[in-house]
This record gives C-alpha cells, sequence and structure tokens, in this order.
C-alpha cells in the first residue's frame, strides 16, 4: 500500500495530465469574450452538450455569452434568471459611460445563491463540468460561475440491500446533495461537520467527509483526511473504492469499512465517534473504523427488545459460523470422525450416500461451486427473468441431482443451510469473506480432519487478531476485551446500561444517554 | 508473496495427503462383536449348527495362522443398509435373505490378526467407534477375560462405554436374533440397560471401560447375562467374575442382592409375602437404595458392616385386601418385612458367593484398601484365602414413603 | 494512532496460556506415576509454591518496566555473562515447543488422525503458529483473549459432565504411608506449571496498571486448580490402576464421556478443537519467548525480531522429528522441563535480589 502511494507519488513528477484541467491553471481569460468562447470549447472538444448563448446586455454593445451543459443545468432557471435579466433589466448596472459593472452584476442582478468569481481557465471548466453556468462579458478578465444545477435522479427510496423491519425506510441516492439532506436532516447539530474534497485527477468527484465535532477524536479525523488527501487516482465511482486506498490492509478479505445505504446508520455511526463518507454519484455511504462486531449489527437490533435482539445477534455470529464451516465439518465428521455422530445418524447418512460416486469433498466443492453460480446468476439476471434461477437452481437442480444419485441429499441440505446462513449476515462484504473462507477451510477438514479445521479456525483468529482499521483492532471490544463495549457486540444488553458511548473509539464526549434521575431502570428496552 | 506461498501451501496439502479419509460409505460400522471358542465346546452347548466340520461348511472362515493355532471365533455385525428399515429411501427390494444385517465369523488366533483377515472378505473397512456390545461366551470367559480383552482395550476406536455380556452358550447366536422393532441386535441389546430403573435384575455399569478398571485394580466383579431365542433377546441374572475368569452365574435375585450391597441399585421392586396370610404378597417399589460397607478389624479377622436403606412406594398387593388397613401400624410391619426379606437375600447370596465361587464380587477388597489401608497391606497376599471366610453383617432399613393409594 | 498495549485481562489470559501446555493431556499420568492417589496433592502444593516462584519473575519485570527478561539480564550481568546464562533458557524455549509438538502430534495421531504422518501434522500446526509470532505480541494477546473463555467452558463442562462417572472411593486412603511420595512428588508437579516465566516477556507490554498482579495471580491460580482437578477427576473415574497405562488421560477422559441418545453423543471431537488451541498458544507463547531471547542474544533490534520466527520454527520443526520413539520423547520432554525448573530456580531468584539490591542502593 505505501509502496504504492510511494510509487504514485515519486511518478508524479514528470506525468503530463493531458486532457485533465490541471494545466489549465496558466490560462487566464481574456478580455475578448469570443477567444473565451472557442477557447473553452476548443478544451471540451466541441461536445455537442455544451450549449454557448451569447447576447448583449441591455441594449448596449456591451456583449456577454453564457457557456453551460444543457443536461446539467436548469436551463428554466439559466433563462429567467441570467439571461433574462441581464438582456432586459440591466441599466442600472452600466455607468453613464454605458459600462457595465461585474461586481453590480454578480451582487444586484443575478437572483442566484451561489455566484463566484474566477480567472484562470482550470476553475472555468471544473464549474462548468460539475454543472454550473459560466458568464462572461466582454472587456472583464473576469468571469462568473453561477450555480444552477438541475441534476434529474432518483428520488428517495427504500433500502434494497439492508431492508430492515422497523425504523426509519430511506436509502441514499446517488445525488450527493440529497444524500446530505437525510443525514443533515436526522441530526440538528451544528458540531455535525461536512468537509468537501475533490477526488480524482479525472473525475474530481466531490467526496464529503462526514464527523461530529466533539465526538469523533480529532487524531482519528486528522488521520482519516490526510489518507484521503493522499489519494491520486483518475477516477473513483463508489466511495469504497477509496476506502480501499486508505487502509493499512488493503488485501484482507474481510471488509475493513462499513458500507450502507441507510442514512440512519450513518447517524448511529457518526454519534458513536466514527467518521463517515459519502461520494457523488453513489448511493452508499462508507463509515469508518470498522470492527467485526459492528458489522454483525443490524438497525433492528435496536428496536427490539434487548433479549430478543441479543438471541437474534448471537444466531448471526452462530451463522457466520456456519457459513464458514459447515461444509467443512460434515466432510470432517463423515470422513474422518464418524464416531463422533449418533450411530443411527451416521447409519442414515451412510444409506443416503451409498451409490453416490463421488468422495464427499468432491460432492461439496461441486454442490458449492453451483451454489455460486446460482448467486451469481440471480444478481445478474434481469428481475423479470430472476424468478426463474431459483426455480431451476433450487428445484430442478437439486431435485433432479440427488435423484439422479450425483449428490447426496444429505449434502444438498448441508449446502443450503450453509446458503441460509451466509444471507443472515447483515454486511454483504462480510457474507462474501465468509463465502470465500469456506474453501480453505473444506480442503482442510478434507486432508486433516477436526484438526485442519481446527487449526484453519486458530489461522483465522490470528489473521482477524492482526487486522486493523485505522489503529483499531478488527475485533474490539471483544479482545482486547472491553467489558463496557462489549456489551453491544456479542450481546445487546439494555438501552439504558450503555449510557456511554463505545470507549475504544476514543470519543471526546463520552456520555451518550443521561438516566432520568431517580429511575434507575426505565423501559426494558 | 508472503500470502502467495501460504496460499500454495494450503492448495498443495490436499494433493498430498488426505492420509486418514475415507468416506462414510466405505466403512464398515460394526454394532456388535461376538467371541466363541474354536472348536466349540461341545459339552452341554446347542451346537447342532456348528456340528458339521466348519471347515468343510464354510472355509472361508478359517484362516492360515502365524503362530498358535486357531482358538477364537469372532463375529461381527455390520448394518446392511439397504435392507434396513431406517434407510428409508435406498433402492427398495430386500436381499438375499431380508436380513439387515451381516455376521462375518473368522476364525484364528488373535484378534487383530482376524480383524485384519476380515479386510479380505469384505469391501468396507472394519470400523468400531460404533461398536455398541461385545458378547463373550461363558466358554471364553472361564478361560479368562483379560486375554481376549486386550485387542479391545488397547485399540483406540474402542470406546469405553461398549457395553459388555456373557452369553449363555454360544456368544454368535445372540447377533444372528432378528429383534423385531429394531434392524439390528446388537443396537437392540445395548438399549436394553437402559431399562435398568425399572428392573432391578439386570446388571449395571458394566461397559469397557468399567471392566478394564476391574481388572486393572485386580477386583473381582458382575458381567450381565444375555440368552436369545429367534427373535428375542434376555439380559438378566450375571456371570461372577474372579480374578478375570468366570466362575459361575448369579441368579436374577442374586443380583439384585449384589447391586443393593454395592450401591448399584437404580431401582425394582421387592415383593414379600404378607406375614399371616398364605396366598398373599407384597410389593415394594424401590426409589432410592443406598449402602454403606463399613470394614473393622478383630483379631486380624476382618468383618464387614453392611448397611442399606432402602426408600421405596408400596406398590401392590397380591391377593389380599388392605383396604382401611394402611396405617401406620400396618406400615411398620411391612418395613419391617421388606427389611426381612432383603437382609436374608442378601445374606444368602453372600454365602453362595463366598462358599461356592470365591468371588469378591462385593468388591470388598476394595473397601479394605481405601478404609484399612494399613490391614490390608498386611493380607494383601493372602485376600483369596481370607475371604471366604470373612465375617459380614447385613442391615436393611426400609422406609414405605408412599402409599400406593388407589385411584 | 492509538498506542497498543496488552491490558490486564489479558495479561491472565496470557499467563493461563502459557502454563496450559502439552502437559494438560498428560499431568494426571505421571502424578499418579509418582504418587500414586495422591498425586494431586504433590500437585497442588507444587502449584502453591510455582506461584511464589512466579512473583519472583513478576518482581524482576517490575522493576524494569520497559525491559523483557532477556533484556533484563543482559542488563544486570553485563552483555557476556548475561548471553551465557540466557542461552539455555532460549535453548529450553525452542527444545520445548519442538517437544511438545510432537508429543500433540502424536496425541493427536493416536485418537484422531490414524495415518496421518506426524511431519503434516507438526507442519502444519508450525505454519499457523508462525503466522501468529511473526504478527507480534499485540496479536498473540488478542489470540489468548479468544482462546482463554472457550477453553474455560470446555474444561469446566468436562469436568461437571465426568462427575457422574467419578467414584470418591478410588481416592482413598488419603496419604497413608505415601508421604514420601508425596513430597518426591512436589517438585515434579511444579514444573508442570512452567510457563509463567512469561511475565517477564509481557510486562513491559502492558498498561503497567497498578492491580496487574491480581489478573496474573489469577492466571497462575486458574492452571493450578484446574490441574488438580482433572487429576483428581481422572483418578476418581479411571482409578490409579488404569490411570499406570493410559499415557494421555484428558483425551480418553474427554472420549469417554457420553450423553445416551443426544446428538452430541461423542463429544471428544469437538474437546479435540479445545486441546488443540491450548496447546498452539502454549506454543505461539513459547515461540514468542525464544523470539525474544536469540533475538537478544544476537543482538536483533525489536523491529526486526520476528524475521527471528521463521528460523525458530524451522529449529523446532528439526527437533520435533529427531526422535523416532514416541515413548523417548516424552522422557525427554519430561527431563527438559526438570532441567530448566532446577536451573531458573538457582538462576532467577539471586538475578532477581541482585536487581532489588541495585534498586536499594541507586535510591540511596
Amino acid at each position: 500500500m505505501l509502496s504504492l502511494l510511494k510509487k504514485l507519488a515519486s511518478g508524479k513528477k514528470d506525468r503530463i495530465y493531458e486532457g485533465t484541467t490541471e494545466h489549465l491553471k496558466q490560462f487566464r481569460l481574456s478580455p475578448n469574450i469570443g477567444d473565451n468562447t472557442t477557447r473553452l470549447l476548443d478544451i471540451m472538444n466541441n461536445s455537442f452538450d455544451i450549449k454557448t448563448r451569447a447576447f448583449k446586455i441591455g441594449r448596449t454593445n456591451t456583449r456577454a455569452a453564457v457557456i453551460y451543459i444543457s443536461e446539467l443545468v436548469d436551463e428554466i432557471t439559466v433563462n429567467n434568471n441570467i439571461i433574462k435579466s441581464l438582456i432586459l433589466e440591466s441599466t442600472f448596472v452600466m455607468d453613464k459611460n454605458g459600462k457595465v459593472d461585474l461586481d453590480l452584476i454578480k451582487d444586484s442582478m443575478l437572483s442566484l445563491a451561489d455566484v463566484e468569481e474566477t480567472e484562470t481557465f482550470d476553475e472555468i471548466v471544473l464549474g462548468i463540468m460539475s454543472g454550473d453556468t459560466f458568464l462572461c462579458i466582454q472587456g472583464f478578465t473576469k468571469g462568473l460561475l453561477i450555480s444552477a444545477r438541475k441534476y434529474k435522479g432518483r428520488t428517495v427510496g427504500q433500502p434494497n440491500l439492508e431492508p430492515s423491519v422497523k425504523g426509519p425506510q430511506e436509502a441514499f441516492v446517488e445525488m450527493l446533495s440529497v444524500n446530505i439532506g437525510l443525514i443533515r436532516r436526522r441530526i440538528r447539530d451544528p458540531n455535525l461537520t461536512f468537509e468537501i474534497h475533490k477526488l480524482g485527477r479525472r473525475a474530481k468527484a466531490d467526496i464529503v467527509l462526514m464527523y461530529i465535532k466533539g465526538i469523533a477524536h480529532k487524531d482519528l479525523i486528522d488521520d482519516i483526511r490526510n489518507k484521503l488527501l493522499a489519494i491520486d487516482i483518475d477516477k473513483v465511482t463508489t466511495a469504497v473504492e477509496v476506502s480501499k486506498l486508505m487502509l493499512d490492509r488493503p488485501h484482507s478479505i474481510f471488509p475493513l469499512v462499513q458500507v450502507t445505504e441507510r442514512p440512519d446508520k450513518v447517524v448511529a455511526a457518526m454519534n458513536e465517534g466514527r467518521v463517515a463518507m459519502i461520494i457523488e454519484g453513489a448511493p452508499d455511504a462508507i463509515t469508518l473504523p470498522v470492527t467485526l462486531p459492528i458489522l454483525m449489527q443490524s438497525s433492528d437490533d435496536y428496536f427490539e427488545n434487548w433479549m430478543a435482539a441479543t438471541v437474534i445477534r448471537m444466531t448471526r455470529y452462530v451463522c457466520f459460523l456456519i457459513s464458514v464451516l459447515f461444509p467443512a465439518i460434515y466432510i470432517s465428521t463423515t470422513s474422518y470422525h464418524p464416531g463422533m455422530l449418533p450411530t443411527r445418524l451416521v447409519l442414515s447418512i451412510t444409506a443416503s450416500r451409498t451409490g453416490v460416486p463421488f468422495p464427499a469433498v468432491l460432492e461439496a466443492l461441486l454442490m458449492e461451486f453451483t451454489l455460486e453460480i446460482l448467486q451469481e446468476a440471480g444478481i445478474r439476471l434481469p428481475r423479470v427473468v430472476g424468478q426463474t434461477v431459483s426455480i431451476v437452481g433450487g428445484l430442478v437442480i437439486g431435485q433432479a441431482a440427488v435423484q439422479a444419485g450425483v449428490v447426496s441429499p444429505i449434502m444438498v441440505i448441508v449446502i443450503s443451510i450453509t446458503a441460509l446462513s451466509s444471507f443472515a449476515i447483515p454486511d454483504y462484504s462480510l457474507s462474501m469473506a465468509s463465502r470465500i473462507i469456506r474453501i480453505p477451510f473444506i480442503l482442510l477438514a478434507v486432508t486433516f480432519g477436526s484438526f485442519g479445521i481446527a487449526m484453519g479456525m486458530l489461522f483465522l483468529l490470528a489473521y482477524l487478531s492482526s487486522l486493523r482499521c485505522f489503529g483499531l483492532s478488527y475485533l474490539t471490544p471483544l479482545t482486547p476485551f472491553r467489558p463496557r463495549d462489549s456489551r453491544d457486540s456479542l450481546i445487546r444488553a439494555p438501552l439504558w446500561t450503555m449510557h456511554k458511548r463505545p470507549e475504544f473509539l476514543h470519543p471526546e464526549d463520552t456520555i451518550k444517554h443521561v438516566p432520568p434521575a431517580g429511575r434507575n431502570e426505565p423501559n426494558d428496552n | 508473496m508472503k500470502r502467495l506461498i501460504l496460499v500454495l501451501v494450503i492448495l498443495t496439502i490436499p494433493l498430498a495427503g488426505c492420509w486418514d479419509r475415507v468416506d462414510i460409505d466405505m466403512r464398515g460400522y460394526v454394532l456388535g462383536i461376538a467371541l466363541d471358542a474354536y472348536p466349540p465346546n461341545p459339552i452341554g452347548q446347542n451346537t447342532s449348527e456348528l456340528e458339521a466340520s466348519p471347515e468343510e461348511e464354510e472355509p472361508l472362515e478359517k484362516m492360515e495362522t502365524q503362530a498358535g493355532r486357531p482358538k477364537y471365533a469372532m463375529t461381527v455385525q455390520l448394518p446392511m443398509l439397504k435392507n434396513s428399515q431406517t434407510a428409508g429411501s435406498g433402492p427398495t427390494g430386500g436381499g438375499f435373505d431380508g436380513s439387515s444385517t451381516w455376521e462375518i465369523t473368522q476364525i484364528g488366533d488373535s484378534f487383530i490378526s482376524m480383524n485384519r483377515e476380515m479386510a479380505t472378505r469384505t469391501s468396507l473397512l472394519m470400523y468400531y467407534e460404533h461398536l455398541q456390545v461385545i458378547i463373550i461366551s461363558d466358554e471364553i470367559a472361564r478361560q479368562g477375560l483379560e486375554k481376549v480383552m486386550d485387542f479391545f482395550v488397547r485399540d483406540p476406536e474402542m470406546r469405553r462405554r461398549v457395553k459388555i455380556f456373557i452369553s449363555k452358550g454360544e456368544a454368535k447366536r445372540i447377533l444372528d436374533v432378528l429383534p423385531r422393532i429394531e434392524d439390528y441386535a446388537s443396537m437392540y441389546l445395548s438399549l436394553i440397560p437402559l431399562n435398568v430403573k425399572k428392573t432391578s435384575r439386570m446388571a449395571t455399569d458394566t461397559d469397557l471401560g468399567e471392566l478394564i478398571i476391574n481388572i486393572h485394580s485386580g477386583l473381582d466383579f458382575v458381567l450381565p447375562k444375555v440368552e436369545a431365542i429367534k427373535d428375542e433377546i434376555k439380559s438378566s441374572g450375571g456371570a461372577a467374575i474372579k480374578n478375570g475368569k468366570m466362575v459361575g452365574w448369579l441368579t436374577e435375585l442374586e443380583l439384585e442382592a449384589v447391586k443393593l450391597m454395592r450401591n448399584l441399585y437404580r431401582g425394582g421392586v421387592i415383593t414379600v409375602r404378607t406375614p399371616g396370610e398364605e396366598e398373599g404378597l407384597n410389593v415394594l417399589e424401590v426409589t432410592k437404595a443406598k449402602s454403606t460397607i463399613k470394614p473393622s478389624i478383630k483379631d486380624n479377622v476382618p468383618h464387614f458392616d453392611i448397611r442399606i436403606k432402602v426408600e421405596g412406594n408400596y406398590a401392590e398387593d397380591v391377593n389380599i385386601h388392605t383396604h382401611g388397613q394402611l396405617d401406620m401400624e400396618y406400615i411398620r410391619m411391612l418395613e419391617r418385612t421388606f427389611k426381612k426379606e432383603i437382609e436374608s437375600l442378601c445374606t444368602r447370596t453372600i454365602k453362595r458367593m463366598q462358599e461356592e465361587y470365591g468371588a469378591d464380587v462385593l468388591q470388598l477388597k476394595r473397601v479394605l484398601q481405601t478404609k484399612a489401608p494399613a490391614y490390608w497391606k498386611k493380607i494383601a497376599d493372602q485376600w483369596d484365602e481370607i475371604y471366604p471366610s470373612a465375617s459380614i453383617s447385613i442391615t436393611a432399613d426400609v422406609t414405605v414413603s408412599l402409599l400406593g393409594l388407589e385411584t | 494512532m492509538i498506542t497498543e498495549r496488552l491490558s490486564k485481562v489479558q495479561v491472565m489470559t496470557i499467563t493461563v496460556g502459557a502454563i496450559f501446555g502439552v502437559d494438560i493431556l498428560m499431568v494426571q499420568h505421571y502424578m499418579v506415576k509418582l504418587a500414586r492417589q495422591d498425586g494431586w496433592i504433590s500437585l497442588a502444593i507444587g502449584g502453591l509454591l510455582s506461584i511464589g516462584f512466579a512473583f519472583v519473575y513478576y518482581l524482576l519485570a517490575i522493576l524494569h518496566p520497559d525491559l523483557d527478561l532477556p533484556e533484563i539480564m543482559l542488563k544486570l550481568c553485563g552483555p557476556f555473562l548475561g548471553r551465557l546464562l540466557l542461552f539455555p533458557i532460549a535453548l529450553y524455549a525452542v527444545l520445548y515447543a519442538g517437544l511438545s509438538a510432537r508429543i500433540f502430534a502424536q496425541a493427536l495421531k493416536m485418537f484422531l488422525l490414524d495415518r496421518t504422518p506426524i511431519y503434516a501434522i507438526i507442519g502444519l500446526m508450525l505454519v499457523v503458529v508462525a503466522y501468529s509470532v511473526y504478527k507480534g505480541i499485540y496479536v498473540i494477546g488478542s489470540i489468548s483473549d479468544v482462546i482463554f473463555p472457550i477453553c474455560v467452558f470446555t474444561i469446566v463442562s468436562m469436568l461437571l459432565m465426568s462427575f457422574q462417572q467419578m467414584d470418591l472411593d478410588r481416592l482413598h486412603p488419603v496419604l497413608f504411608e505415601n508421604t514420601d511420595n508425596v513430597v518426591r512428588g512436589i517438585f515434579p508437579g511444579l514444573r508442570h506449571f512452567l510457563g509463567f516465566e512469561i511475565i517477564a516477556y509481557v510486562y513491559c507490554h502492558t498498561y503497567r496498571a497498578k492491580g496487574t498482579y491480581k489478573w496474573f495471580s489469577a492466571g497462575l491460580l486458574i492452571p493450578i486448580i484446574f490441574y488438580v482437578m482433572l487429576t483428581v477427576v481422572s483418578i476418581g473415574v479411571f482409578s490409579v490402576g488404569s490411570l499406570k497405562g493410559l499415557i494421555f488421560p484428558t483425551l480418553t477422559l474427554s472420549k469417554s464421556i457420553e450423553f445416551p441418545a443426544t446428538f452430541l453423543e461423542r463429544l471428544e471431537s469437538f474437546t479435540a478443537v479445545v486441546w488443540i488451541a491450548l496447546v498452539f498458544e502454549s506454543l505461539i507463547l513459547f515461540f514468542y519467548m525464544s523470539v525474544r531471547d536469540f533475538s537478544v542474544l544476537l543482538g536483533i533490534s525489536r523491529r526486526y525480531d520476528k524475521y527471528m520466527t521463521f528460523a525458530l520454527i524451522a529449529a523446532a520443526y528439526i527437533v520435533s522429528l529427531l526422535e523416532p520413539h514416541g515413548i523417548q520423547v516424552l522422557d525427554y520432554f519430561l527431563t527438559l522441563l526438570s532441567a530448566y525448573t532446577l536451573y531458573t530456580l538457582i538462576i532467577i531468584p539471586p538475578l532477581t535480589g541482585y536487581a532489588l539490591l541495585k534498586r536499594r542502593r541507586s535510591k540511596q
């Protein structure tokens, strides 16, 4: 990771950034707007969506022009609030000589919120590309970037990947401004800070770093910001990609960031002292730093009674283990230690396996492979035919394979339970990780039986505890064990016992909840 | 790079190894073992099936021995899953005789070699972790258990919870039984001792582990007896083992007495004749029985004081009517009668053990070892001579706690 | 960003992990061999003595809160004498790791993997050990943190389930004409509790908070209680006579637990996983110690000492495969334990005394 950055940094000096805006810094606006527009169109390669409208200000001879990208701006606003007012109502911005005053135009004429003066072409090009409208007036070496953006995107919908039974049902959309609104609406705290950075040499996407000042630890914010600013890449699509470039352990198969499409999750994370990031154009935010227990939490946990939530959360951990280990355990018990099973079970498994031509391993790998095909096909297929996959996969293949004697029915059960368990893991990347490490476990089980599985588990344990996410051990608070924080890890203690923010994030403001005086044990949830 | 090497290592292991992997359907799950003497002893046994020379009839059973002559016949029971009821969905259509088990008999000199010789006759790998019972014929038991048990003790596949039975007559016959509610005779037999809370006429705690401990500590003990007819098995009574050799049978009642005295009683009934009534019987269902043995030494002769505390519910009366009589006095009377019965049963049993068998089935030896170690040290070598003359007194204490009220 | 330290709980779990070793599989066997049914008494006394000895190490560690044992030795005795004294300790850790890997592989071979060659079993185990040690002390701390509750739970439930098979009469007579043997068994009892010296290696990585000694004592007591209980239960279940014939009674014990007619009819493959975890943990801790020892011996700085791991793993692998006879390995193992116990008993207390004296002098 470091070496990669170093390489990038060292290569930077002698690389020419053709096509990006860096080198445009040297060009300044000329007083001649004709030159300016041709140059701009030239830079942007005369793309058809770039609209230029030249006109004269208020019946004088002072020429002006607006340049914008038609699909990114609200053309009605541009017409009504810029072009129309300049053409029709601009007499009072002229002095006696008929000269136009740019400051007056900016301050008194353009009834739009966001207007900026610019001089250099890099700013202008970037502005136009971001959806601003550029106004330049004959005779001035300054122009105005006026924000009249309008971006047609999805409306806020329901979360698809992280549905929940109760609680808010809003999900992020592709529009940054909408997303920011979704968050801001949930915390009316002036300390909720949004830092905007531009990322990507070419894409120049807006990336927003969000945290609550006074809760999130300063060092953590600085660390994340520094790493974010050190990234030099031409384009990123999602915040996850960004995080991959920031982490100390980029090879980790376990997700070291939490990706979420739920604004309430992001808010909850920030409220614990974590930092979130969201990028323009992607409907998901990431939160940092993250630990395995955090990934196993789900919003629903906090809407239910604590006992129910605890049981469900523990079930989830068991599901994780099943998803990783079950085929391996099946192979090791049947092929190595059938003595472990009750006699009758052994006999019925044996009876169901007689006639199956493959050894259990091959059978397991075959089924595993089929399962992966089904999952992948299920995602790729258009939703209309999606149903077919489940019918063909689940019923036809399963049933037919058993009847043809290719696989034993018990193996179908094993693989199905494994697959189901992997879906019970709340974080998709984590569930993906569990699917991947299943294979080495199967191989270990087939070579060494339960000893192999044990060694695999220990290796996994060593691996997991060696993972660090911004200095935070991945298994916190299970290990290093923090009794207070572990109330929200394997179990979910009643909310009134968790009146402090997690210690492991070193929040600056530690108290989350002050129980009403004289009432130590309020509601049961 | 590091990771790559690791992945390569992990990937190559399965290619290199899988040393112990045997698929579940490639193993033969031995459910029961029967050990018989060879050639079968003709005295008083039903040997009609084996009367003809086994060499001519089933030459496969014989093996070439390396040293020693064939002395034992070992029969293992394997399940035939395609014929069993539990297999369910397997291809239907019975085997050649509809039996759900296959008994393979092998004759040879040592058990491990017999075991290996069987591998020449089956396609399966013999696997003993699911062994349910070991049945030993009384003839072998009389020759000495220690000699034959060594293989079973050493083999790590053997479980210490395997049940041991002594069969009256040929042991193989027990495995041949076709139980009506179970596919496998061995499984059926191994489940019978679970009823020990209902009846006291069956021996308890007689698994391989216990047997090993007893043999290692040089103690005498009782193993359960098992008998069979064509489709039924019965396990009651026991075989007294002295110095690792069977010395004789215990009747059901004697076994009950031994269990009472050795604190092994788990439940059962005691029946007495109603005093003063010709035909009347009273039955006590024992819920709790506890015994303590206290040794005392007088003039270099050990004396054992055995106290048995029995608690039970009055369960049944036969041929008499107790309506209206169930008062304290009557209960006292019953308690006295039960007490007498227990004491006399125990005394009779001990007497037979001491005089006829000389077997210390009460494990008085251990009582001395643990509670009078100084004395034991002196007489350790002469215990076999001292035991038959040791004086033993028995006191029973019966409480009838609940009267079986008629509903 | 956040400086890492070992927590107090980890002091306990690491201590427990270092003391538990492959001995947990066979401690009863040897104690019964030495002192028959009173073996547990020797073991208990030996254990209590070991607490005293452990606190000598603890004292040495808190006198030098920034150094670990090999560095302390070099500092106190000078570079030459210090290295000379350190060398046997360093050698011990490697030999111990190699031999216990071998013994454990033998036990596994006997109970789980009949035909798998020993080199493969040890090989796999050492690969994972190497990975963990390479990752450093904090990862080791985390591993011990996770393994600890699982092991405690398993051992306790195994003991509880064995109670019903136990016959307390088999522990009688207590101390009858056996006092000599009991006394003779104390030193061998003590050596089974070795491993507490880990405190001198990890103390410099802890928060050095005031209550650390409490957790350390808890870490010493837990193995003592478990070993003694295990011995008592094993005698009660197997009797002295047959215990003498069982090389790995703990494994046999876990194998003889059965619940009829339940799914978990036979637990031993599950418990085997726990034994594997325990032995694994003691292996990584001993490797950690030897890595530190050898790094200091050869003057390698802390930043690079993790590369030492690979050399030592190779050495231990060779050690573990040298002797072809299984029984002989057990003898070597016990001899090694005794020799090391004697050596440290001679070396460490005077060293601590010297350190104390030096401290007092410098204060004056």
